[in-house]
């Protein structure tokens, strides 16, 4: 009888470890998948001026119809041409590397 | 009595285990189960990829509307499904590309004419990106159809190797998938993307040059860079387009008479996972991810006059490829316009060269 149970003592144990151990993982994977799940911050959209003599450039928020080229008024230093010089997004999501 | 009650027991443990093995190893029941857990998976993904779809119909739909177009749903649905293109018969390769040319420029024209009717008094910038965002939207509701099939068939032949592979694949195409959903505020928006580094380095090339028009949708410059003569090609901007880059310069060089030193491309190349976004690098070949005819336009315009033909490439992944370009790619596009500045320099004083800017123009007049 005392083998017995000291039988079964031992399977229990076993399968109680076996139990907590899948608990652990089951619940550490969902919380991983909750950490992913995370709403990814959204880039911002800059424009780049510069002034076609190369004397001044500035960044703005992209407004709807600037492109690359765009002649977007006069420069505030030598008056001459201000062209949309680039457009880029900033501060998006990065991707996770994998280590090797 | 204790000692019997004990090896009982034992013994059930192990007429237990036996049973189960013999159940894992001699019955279909694993791969029943194994099916279930895949098609359970499976399902999920298909409802996020149809969330994705309406999401994308739904986005399209507004964006239409807001560019006045009437009855833009309609305009959505009859896009779907149509204007699909049968590759030319390749059992006989003679002529191959001049068919596939043909079936393509058939194919565009399609599109245009469609674009065309359907959102009349709307600036072609504007009807290009449109005609963009519904191939986008058009590629969406394909893949998830042709998930749903090969999950379907899959359960109908109880075929759990289809569905464990279409469940393995699953992450890697709803990324992709939700990639391309969010390529719709680029064009929506009209902002240079990834792939337009090539049309963006070009721009930086030519400075305030008047574009010629070449070929449909494909300008070219003409500009002096340390006395060293420059011929720019990109895709005609600033709506989303890719131009056709290799007639252009079959033309051009047969304009020149092939007196050009150098032909260099420039363009997005998908990087491998171990590579940075940004990096450049530089080789020989046309680069351009075309399926056929623009590329083999280049190789052959550059081997009849026997014109070394350079390659520079700016390495991103496919995320960045198609949705807004980032600083980092923006940063390489810098990096590249060095590079191929040192080739003109390379080529003589006084000889011509050309630089192709390969990519999407959305966003770079």
């Amino acid at each position: 009888m005392i083998q017995l149970r000291n039988a079964l003592d031992v399977f229990t144990l076993v399968m109680l470890i076996v139990t907590i151990v899948l608990l652990i993982y089951t619940m550490s994977v969902m919380l991983m998948q909750r950490g992913k799940g995370k709403t990814p911050t959204n880039p911002k959209v800059v424009t780049k001026v510069r002034c076609v003599q190369n004397d001044y450039s500035a960044e703005r928020d992209f407004s709807k119809g600037d492109y690359v080229g765009l002649e977007i008024g006069k420069c505030p230093k030598c008056g001459d041409t201000l062209k949309v010089e680039a457009i880029y997004a900033v501060g998006g999501p990065k991707e996770k590397d994998q280590p090797l | 009595m204790d000692a019997g009650s004990s090896s009982d027991t034992w013994y059930l443990i192990l007429l237990l285990m036996f049973a189960i093995s013999f159940i894992l190893n001699f019955t279909d029941i694993p791969q029943r189960i194994q099916l279930w857990r895949f098609a359970s998976y499976i399902r999920r993904r298909l409802i996020q990829m149809d969330e994705i779809e309406s999401d994308v119909r739904r986005r399209l739909i507004n964006y239409l509307g807001k560019l006045n177009i009437n009855s833009p749903k309609d305009v959505v649905d009859n896009f779907m499904n149509n204007y699909f293109l049968i590759e030319p018969v390749d059992i006989e390769p003679i002529d191959i590309i001049k068919r596939l040319s043909h079936l393509i420029n058939v194919r565009d024209t399609n599109v245009k004419t469609y674009a065309e009717r359907y959102m009349p008094g709307i600036q072609k910038s504007e009807r290009y990106n449109a005609i963009v965002a519904l191939e986008i939207a058009s590629a969406i509701n394909l893949v998830n159809k042709v998930l749903k099939h090969y999950f379907k068939l899959g359960l109908k032949n109880n075929n759990w190797v289809l569905l464990m592979q279409l469940a393995l694949e699953m992450p890697n195409i709803i990324r992709i998938v939700n990639s391309y959903s969010k390529a719709l505020d680029a064009f929506f928006s009209g902002t240079p993307i990834g792939d337009g580094a090539g049309p963006l380095l070009v721009r930086y090339l030519v400075g305030n040059s008047e574009p010629k028009r070449i070929a449909e949708d494909t300008v070219y410059y003409e500009t002096l860079i340390n006395g060293r003569r420059v011929y720019a090609i990109k895709a005609e901007g600033p709506g989303a387009n890719v131009g056709k880059p290799g007639e252009a310069v079959e033309k051009l060089v047969d304009m020149l008479g092939g007196n050009v030193s150098r032909i260099v491309t420039v363009d997005a190349a998908l990087k491998l996972e171990i590579e940075d976004t940004g990096e450049v690098a530089e080789g020989v070949g046309a680069a351009i991810g075309d399926i056929g005819p623009e590329k083999i336009g280049i190789e052959r315009a550059a081997t009849k006059y026997g014109i070394p033909l350079d390659a520079v490439v700016i390495k991103m992944s496919l995320e960045e490829a198609i949705n807004t370009m980032t600083k980092e790619v923006y940063d390489g596009v810098l990096k590249a316009f060095e590079r191929v500045k040192n080739t003109i320099n390379s080529v003589g004083e006084g000889g011509s060269i050309i630089v192709i800017g390969v990519g999407n123009t959305v966003g770079v007049l």
